[in-house]
């Protein structure tokens, strides 16, 4: 069925033809010519230079930091289309009348459950046995909306508010986290002590990773890898069901190759958002810290403008930023060469 | 796959329930942790042993901390009054300036229209941090700075919310406002009685997107701003980290504070949510 992934693009949208490469030697030679120059010049007069700070370690030590979160980008991609896969279908909960009996059912579940584990003395997991039963509840009444709705609440609500309760979540001494990773810790009888998160430099990173994860992975690529999923003509899928294609295999053949433009655009528009990012988690729960650990460049710029009251070095960080940015995207385009721009 | 429902229903609906808890935890604790005592707060339990619900007056000032037996000081209410008053301002000055503006790009015919067109989008293609030093500097040119209008003005013009208005109503079929032009009406009677109703999916989706941005936004409040007075509870809300981080319970019942408008905003609007936010997931 591979014949699917390129014939079944629809035509006519916008897509790019890879320019002809003669003029490439000529174009480029006055520019290698003045980059020459620059370098001499610089090199005789590097005492002069080298006032103007034009090697800021700093800046790529905060280069380093920004692509080392943007690690998490591919793991929200994949979580997205794994949640956009699971809630595409409607669940077949049948007519009206099942609807009702299932979501009744659930309720009693529910309540059974809570006052079981409450009578045992167990509150606290009847608390998540009730949300539990209640979501089934809303499974059966409301179908995948349900769970679109309460998987799309993350991102809704992300901001200022949310990285304060997951600097409350992170505390090593008092948050739950740290709790229960050290009842694990206990449980399997290790002497390792749990991560100290967020005051630490080894675990601060992955830690906003995970916060990125459950921010995104709910969000806006969810509702584009769902609308992208709705575009899927089911004519493809019937066939390859026909064929005996598995599950498997119609993902891999059929839905992946189709997604391809989607992927794309996310992928672009997760690049461009990542190396400019990480400024609002970095002031709010870590100031920039432990030893600068968490300090992006968006960071970094804030910092020299507002802090260092350097209003002409941040232009100029924010400037360079730009330029990155914009190469960055010019290889997302040169590499997704061939894919449709519109998802 | 309707062939085989029961128990592939059951183990999908199973799954899913799992994903919506793991990912509503956070929530419960939150709320949870808000009804807490301070001797409780940092207790492992869900369940407040002795569920409370004066933590919330404490935040908005109106009842003194019972561990100082002093009020926090803090003008918690100000800003959720300063949060709600420019983020419903800037929504409806960029409802208002987008609908006009993608009404003169797509009903109206004047030279050079879609060349300026092209240089509205191309704003787009910048990113933030490079205008944030310029743009502030405007600002303090204009001696916006400690003002609402410093919060405002900048926001109430959009290039992105043109642009998608503008998409909106180039789908709408120009017979119709043509029938109205030939029965007499002028541009506004056009745009006030025929565009606007039918590009009312369009305007609400615009109106949520912008609520949400304006009522989130954090990095431009936080430098126009140094007074107090003038918080929104984004800048607020760290203001009190700073002071009462300490006190899980109090900083828990400012975040379900801060949240709570955005899930009535998210319960009304339910049904325009997940399309609208499909057009508007382009800005990404």
């Amino acid at each position: 069925m591979s014949w699917a992934s390129s014939r079944w693009r629809s035509p006519g949208r916008f897509s790019y033809e890879r320019t002809g490469r003669g003029g490439l030697g000529v174009g480029v030679a006055p520019g290698i010519a003045l980059l020459l120059a620059g370098g001499i010049l610089w090199a005789l007069h590097r005492p002069m230079w080298s006032a103007y700070e034009l090697l800021d370690r700093r800046f790529w030590a905060y280069f380093y930091n920004t692509g080392y979160l943007m690690l998490g980008i591919p793991f929200a991609i994949v979580g997205s289309l794994a949640l956009a896969l699971l809630v595409s279908a409607d669940l077949p909960v049948g007519g009206k009348t099942t609807r009702l009996v299932g979501a009744g059912i659930s309720v009693v579940c529910g309540v059974i459950t809570t006052l079981t584990l409450v009578g045992v003395g167990r509150p606290n997991v009847a608390v998540l046995g009730a949300v539990f039963w209640a979501m089934a509840a809303m499974g059966f009444a409301f179908n995948v909306v349900a769970f679109r709705t309460i998987y799309y609440l993350p991102t809704f609500t992300s901001g200022v508010a949310l990285m304060l309760l997951w600097k409350a979540l992170y505390n090593p001494e008092t948050g739950p986290i740290n709790m229960g990773v050290t009842a694990i810790l206990a449980a399997i009888g290790s002497d390792a002590t749990a991560p100290r998160w967020l005051a630490s430099v080894t675990w601060a990173k992955p830690a906003l990773m995970m916060m990125g994860f459950w921010t995104a992975i709910g969000g806006t690529n969810f509702l584009l890898y769902l609308a992208g999923l709705s575009n899927i003509p089911p004519a493809l899928i019937d066939a390859a069901q026909v064929d005996g294609a598995g599950r498997w295999q119609r993902f891999r053949h059929i839905l992946w190759p189709q997604l391809a433009p989607v992927t794309f655009f996310i992928t672009v528009m997760s690049v461009i958002g990542g190396l400019q990012g990480g400024f609002e988690q970095a002031r709010v729960m870590t100031a920039g810290g432990p030893a600068g650990s968490t300090t992006t460049l968006s960071y970094y710029v804030y910092n020299t403008a507002f802090q260092d009251l350097d209003l002409g070095y941040a232009a100029a960080i924010s400037w360079v930023l730009f330029a990155i940015i914009f190469v960055a995207t010019a290889l997302n385009w040169r590499f997704g060469h061939g894919v449709d721009v519109e998802p | 796959m309707s062939q085989k429902p029961g128990r592939a229903l059951l183990a999908r609906l199973a799954l899913l329930c799992v994903v919506g808890l793991t990912m509503s935890v956070p929530f419960v604790w939150m709320v949870s942790v808000s009804l807490k005592t301070r001797v409780e707060a940092e207790a492992p339990t869900i369940v407040p042993a002795d569920p409370t619900l004066h933590n919330y007056p404490i935040v908005l000032d109106i009842e003194p901390d019972p561990v100082t037996g002093r009020k926090l000081g803090l003008k918690f209410g100000r800003w959720y009054f300063n949060s709600l008053f420019v983020a419903l301002t800037i929504t409806f000055l960029q409802a208002v300036t987008s609908a006009m503006a993608a009404y003169a790009f797509s009903r109206m015919r004047w030279r050079g229209r879609d060349k300026v067109f092209l240089l509205y989008i191309a704003t787009m293609m910048i990113p933030g941090v490079v205008m944030m030093i310029p743009n502030f500097q405007v600002m303090v040119s204009l001696g916006f700075l400690n003002t609402y209008h410093g919060l405002i003005v900048p926001a109430a013009f959009s290039a992105f919310g043109t642009f998608l208005l503008r998409q909106f109503m180039l789908s709408i079929p120009t017979s119709l406002d043509e029938a109205a032009r030939m029965d007499g009406a002028g541009h506004w009677r056009v745009f006030w009685h025929v565009i606007v109703p039918l590009a009312r999916p369009g305007l609400i989706a615009l109106t949520i997107i912008t609520f949400l941005g304006a009522y989130q936004s954090f990095f431009w409040p936080l430098i126009m701003l140094n007074q107090p007075q003038f918080y929104p509870m984004s800048v607020g809300l760290l203001a009190l980290d700073t002071s009462y981080g300490r006190q899980a319970e109090l900083m828990m019942a400012a975040t379900v504070m801060n949240i709570a408008p955005l899930v009535i905003v998210f319960v009304v609007f339910q049904r325009y949510l997940v399309s609208g936010l499909q057009l508007g997931s382009v800005k990404g």
